[in-house]
């Protein structure tokens, strides 16, 4: 079963872009959500950072 | 040849393409769709390049980071596909060809009946309704933009509905063909009597 956050989740999309960056979903999303820091969040309603990475991680932000 | 061909003919032609565009582009049959993808593609020509920005910076950040994760730069890129495969795989090749092979389709068609000289006499009633070449090229334009503005709303068109959505089982399709085959019939039936009054 997939993550039930997907469809809102701003990084979903971009993993969709390159072949190597499928691996997330492959390993995140589709796989074992459970253990994606962006799932945990979100269960908890915490804000998710669009820079938050599954494994906890963080991307550099975007300037506004 | 002269006269129309016929009309079985057309029929066994487009059931041949109903059957083999599936096969050969991994896709259902769509003119409608096709249309679009096309003109997405010539917009996509004509429209300026996308230059380097933070986007770009953030794909190439997430790229390292997922380097970093997984430990292999491109663990599911697949071979590029070749030949036929290529074109199967790609909507950008398949739309265009689809797309040529119709005009050419119907050029040859015209070519080959030796009656079929001017594309504006779509028949008497045509004929008598829109007499001069202005108004027939007008009357056809402003018919196209109603068919496709009818086919983008209603998903589809008679190929994509009429002849895949139908020959799938789908309901909407079922009841799209229903309403525009009907309607149809009943605006033409409604030009004859006009004109026949």
């Amino acid at each position: 079963m997939s993550c039930p956050h997907k469809d809102g989740c701003v990084l979903f999309p971009l993993f969709a872009l390159k072949a190597s960056l499928k691996t997330w979903q492959i390993r995140y999303c589709d796989a074992d959500y459970s253990r994606c820091e962006r799932f945990e969040k979100a269960q908890r309603d915490e804000p998710v950072p669009d820079s938050l990475l599954p494994n906890g991680k963080s991307l550099p932000s975007k300037k506004t | 040849m002269s006269g129309f061909w016929p009309w079985y003919w057309g029929g066994f032609a487009v059931a041949a393409i109903a059957v083999a565009y599936p096969y050969c582009t991994g896709r259902l049959l769509g003119v409608s769709g096709l249309y679009a993808r096309a003109l997405a593609v010539i917009s996509e020509l004509f429209s300026p390049a996308p230059q380097p920005d933070e986007d770009a910076a953030l794909l190439a950040a997430l790229e390292a980071e997922t380097q970093a994760e997984f430990g292999h730069p491109e663990p599911l890129a697949a071979p590029a596909p070749t030949g036929l495969d290529a074109v199967r795989r790609s909507p950008t090749r398949s739309a265009p060809l689809f797309l040529l092979g119709i005009i050419g389709g119907a050029a040859l068609a015209a070519l080959l009946r030796a009656d079929a000289v001017d594309p504006l006499k779509l028949g008497q009633l045509f004929g008598e309704r829109f007499a001069t070449p202005t108004t027939a090229v007008l009357a056809l334009a402003v018919s196209g933009v109603c068919i496709g503005f009818g086919t983008r709303l209603a998903g589809g068109c008679t190929s994509g509905h009429g002849i895949t959505g139908v020959a799938c089982g789908e309901r909407g399709s079922l009841l799209a063909t229903l309403v525009f085959w009907s309607v149809g019939v009943a605006v033409a039936r409604l030009c004859v009597l006009r004109i026949g009054a």
